[in-house]
């Protein structure tokens, strides 16, 4: 019973980081059909941009040890400069090639992917990073299992801001432009909506999600380094579609989902198959799920 | 009808006035390139380097102090020579000028442009150099790039003139001559490839030769050549073979190269099997390194390796042409029945984690596979007590045993290449292609969608098989390490580069970027990087490859600057009659 909270407790920490990613996938799937491979690399940068926002505190204010302050700067400063990357690979990338076949935009994007994990790779390290522990590092116990407090700010972090996704896409009238875009650009071109701007905005919120995700994931494993987003991404994805892709509360859904599935796996099968079993849910989700388990509506 | 009549006349007055206007305006380019040409001769002969730079202490000969030229500054010379030449028969020439020439000159001038800017920034970054030691010398050179390009960019307002088409028949000496030099140049081009030793020359040849071909090409000059390649194919073919037959002599005993090409043959016959998924059938396929791993895996295991858990043997000739494709295309067939009919995105995800199961699966199965350390030790292969590795001797010249791997890979290359295009133009090619190009409307003429789709994965997977099979033996070891994501992607620039679909341009792609990495091998840090950034600037600006299929090309890429301005002038003509 004991290993079965604590596992639990660990597959849905994964979770989280999965849905911060997956949300960004479905969005931008939801919005131009397209799989973007580089995602996952957006969630790399955002680790790593959190590890040098870290640094700069620590040499420029002293920073050291957790500190709430240093928290709260990083995971702003990911979100902030992530969108950067996502914005550049929308306009730069995808966007010129947005009536090009479908093969087109599929390989740009993992070509993109590569250029910025090679490009991490290449001009920073190949190296493991250890990533600081901004949050205190205390635990509790449930029933014999020890839950550390950072988990539960991670799933609460998810948690709040699927909420903060929903509400906006809901109420806002960018909530509904990106909707009515979702639905059929063309029309919502022709009602006066800025399409081009209303997907540059989903690339900015997805990148922005990413980078949190990227941060906390780098907290909650320790180290990071340029291929953590290669997996990462692959499993958000595969998250993604299982919710049903251009779903919101799908991709959260799917994304814990998937995190207990692999813990589960990994735990009985033994941690050197955890990966091919997320790969083998992947490809039986999308062979017998392909609309995932809450359809594949877009952000209704 | 009148009003017709009337809009045809003032078009025509309008196209007068225009065309006068638009000489005035032509002729400061035509001027302009001869000059820009020479200005970058001038910048070859100027120093590049104002102290000679050392690397561990020892003195770089490939960037040369003294007057002359050497190194990269040879390539740049070409083609500023080149623009001198071609601007000035421009500037002399009377028949009115074509945006088809603007555009070879631009293509000059953009190589002009990247020699010089691609030496800098290799001196800079890789050697430390700062930018007080680079000599007046690539400025100029680029000085002189930038007006010749611009003189190109000046001539694209003018008319585009014919449409390029193959060269009629004159007489068949004409045709064989023409074959004849083109394959020789062809041949010396790659020998002179191989001999260019030092990585910063290198990359100035490479660039140099992409733009001289570049330039012929906008001229129509290989459309054209296709004519006597086509009317005499046997011919070409079988001097193609002569030459390739004679690459081990001559390189004087020096094994090295033999190996990277036999290494280029094994990738050729890779590339030419994921083109049958990718190019033919439309399917991205993101996980094919793992056929070709299996490919290498049943040969290891199956190869008399010294260091391994499985004894089993199989003749090396059955392997190859059967056990080991036959065994790829099989897990092809698994992998691809229960997916293919999803849509084309989420296969490609589907292959992805297919590629990747399979790679930790040869990790952990330690008991069969060795696990991470792979089986080692694997012999050549013995064909009739004969160990191929041995090599042999013709005439009082010997072929080494990576010569005869080479032989080898040429004999699959040949019959991969028999097999795809019999394929293409049999009833299961026309199928592929109609899949890849509307898969409702393939299914409504009566294609069976999946089975066809089945079939191209199952291709795809044999040769994939084939060429791991030789590669096992060839590097006489496997791995998990690899065989990873970075291979199926290596694979898949290979036939991206060279052209989707069109199997000449695919062996083209995995030529090239075989051979890339080992000459730049001071750069290998950056290659995947390279290989991601081609991908995406591939995919924008020339994606149907450097060898396109015509058919392909017209569906990748809507508007063409060239073809539409071919497409006004037929109107054109069609409204003034």
């Amino acid at each position: 019973m004991d290993e079965l909270i604590q596992q639990l407790a660990n597959g849905v920490t994964k979770g989280s980081y999965y849905a911060l990613i997956a949300l960004g996938y479905t969005m931008v799937y939801g919005i131009i059909q397209l799989i973007n491979f580089a995602h996952g690399e957006v969630f790399m940068l955002g680790a790593f941009i959190g590890l040098w926002t870290f640094n700069l505190g620590v040499t420029a204010f002293g920073w050291g040890g957790t500190s709430l302050v240093a928290l709260v700067v990083v995971l702003l400063v990911a979100a902030l400069l992530t969108p950067l990357v996502g914005v550049s690979l929308e306009r730069f990338a995808y966007r010129p090639l947005r009536h090009a076949p479908r093969l087109a935009p599929l390989i740009t994007a993992l070509g993109a992917s590569f250029l910025l994990q090679q490009a991490v790779a290449v001009f920073y390290t190949r190296g493991q990073l250890q990533f600081p522990d901004l949050f205190p590092s205390t635990s509790f116990q449930i029933g014999g299992a020890s839950i550390q407090l950072l988990w539960v700010f991670m799933v609460a972090v998810a948690l709040v801001l699927t909420f903060a996704l929903t509400v906006f896409i809901r109420t806002t009238r960018l909530g509904k432009a990106m909707r009515a875009t979702a639905e059929d650009p063309d029309t919502a071109r022709l009602m006066g909506i800025n399409v081009d701007m209303i997907i540059a905005l989903t690339f900015v919120i997805g990148s922005a999600l990413a980078g949190v995700g990227g941060v906390l994931a780098g907290m909650y494993l320790g180290q990071i380094n340029f291929f953590m987003g290669f997996l990462a991404g692959l499993k958000a994805f595969t998250a993604a579609v299982l919710g049903g892709i251009g779903n919101i509360a799908g991709a959260v859904l799917g994304a814990f989902l998937l995190g207990i599935l692999e813990t589960f796996g990994a735990a009985y099968l033994g941690g050197e198959w955890q990966d091919v079993f997320a790969f083998c849910v992947l490809i039986l989700v999308l062979v017998f799920l392909p609309t995932g388990l809450l359809g594949e509506r877009v952000s209704r | 009808m009148s009003a017709s009549a009337s809009t045809t006349v003032a078009r025509g007055a309008d196209r007068g006035e225009a065309l006068a206007r638009l000489w005035a305006r032509v002729r400061l380019p035509l001027v302009a390139a001869p000059i820009g040409g020479l200005v970058a001769v001038a910048g070859c002969y100027l120093y590049w380097t104002l102290a000679t730079i050392r690397v561990e202490g020892v003195p770089l000969t490939g960037f040369l102090v003294d007057f002359g030229f050497g190194g990269v500054r040879r390539w740049a010379l070409l083609l500023a020579v080149a623009a001198v030449a071609y601007g000035g028969w421009l500037l002399l020439g009377r028949r009115p000028r074509t945006a088809r020439q603007g555009q070879a000159l631009a293509r000059l001038g953009v190589g002009l442009v990247v020699v010089p800017a691609l030496w800098m920034l290799t001196l800079i970054t890789f050697l430390n150099a700062d930018f007080a030691r680079i000599g007046p010398g690539p400025w100029v050179t680029l000085a002189g790039g930038v007006l010749v390009w611009l003189a190109g960019r000046g001539l694209l307002d003018a008319p585009p003139g014919a449409a390029p088409g193959e060269w009629p028949r004159r007489s068949v000496l004409v045709d064989g001559l023409l074959v004849v030099v083109v394959e020789l140049i062809a041949f010396a081009v790659f020998l002179m490839g191989i001999a260019v030793d030092d990585p910063g020359e290198f990359l100035g040849f490479f660039v140099a030769m992409t733009a001289l071909g570049a330039a012929l090409a906008s001229l129509g000059v290989f459309k054209g050549l296709a004519g006597p390649f086509l009317r005499m194919e046997g011919f070409a073919i079988g001097l193609l073979a002569v030459l390739l037959l004679l690459f081990p002599f001559t390189q004087s005993g020096n094994t090295f190269w033999i190996q990277v090409t036999a290494q280029a043959g094994l990738f050729v016959v890779a590339a030419l099997g994921l083109n049958i998924v990718v190019g033919s059938a439309g399917l991205l396929d993101l996980g094919y390194v793992a056929f070709f791993a299996i490919g290498a895996y049943v040969a290891a295991l199956t190869g008399n390796a010294l260091l391994t858990n499985v004894n089993v043997h199989i003749p090396f000739v059955l392997v190859l042409l059967v056990v080991a494709p036959v065994v790829a295309a099989i897990f092809g067939v698994l992998l691809g029945a229960p997916t293919l009919r999803l849509r084309g995105d989420y296969l490609a995800i589907v292959t992805l984690g297919f590629g990747e199961i399979v790679r930790i699966t040869l990790n952990n199965a330690d008991a069969v596979t060795r696990g991470p350390n792979g089986i080692s030790s694997i012999p050549d292969p013995v064909v009739g007590g004969w160990s191929i590795g041995e090599g042999f001797t013709v005439g009082g010249l010997a072929i080494p045993g990576n010569g005869v791997y080479y032989y080898l890979e040429l004999l699959l290359i040949a019959i991969t290449l028999a097999v795809m295009y019999r394929l293409n133009d049999s009833r299961i090619g026309r199928a592929w292609i109609a899949v890849r190009e509307d898969e409702v409307a393939a299914a409504a003429m009566g294609i069976n969608t999946t089975v066809i789709k089945l079939l191209a994965f199952a291709a795809g997977a044999f040769f994939a098989g084939m060429a791991g099979a030789v590669n096992a033996h060839l590097i006489t070891q496997v791995s998990p390490d690899s065989y990873t994501f970075s291979i199926s992607v290596l694979i898949l620039a290979m036939v991206v580069l060279g052209g989707l679909g069109n199997p000449p341009g695919v062996v083209l792609g995995a030529i090239i970027l075989t051979f890339l990495p080992e000459k730049l091998r001071e750069f290998s840090d950056i290659r995947f990087l390279v290989f991601g950034f081609a991908l995406v600037l591939m995919m924008r600006f020339r994606p149907e490859g450097l060898l396109p299929s015509a058919r392909r090309r017209r569906e990748l890429r809507a508007t063409d600057e060239l073809a539409a301005a071919e497409s006004q002038q037929l109107f054109d003509v069609r409204s003034g009659t």
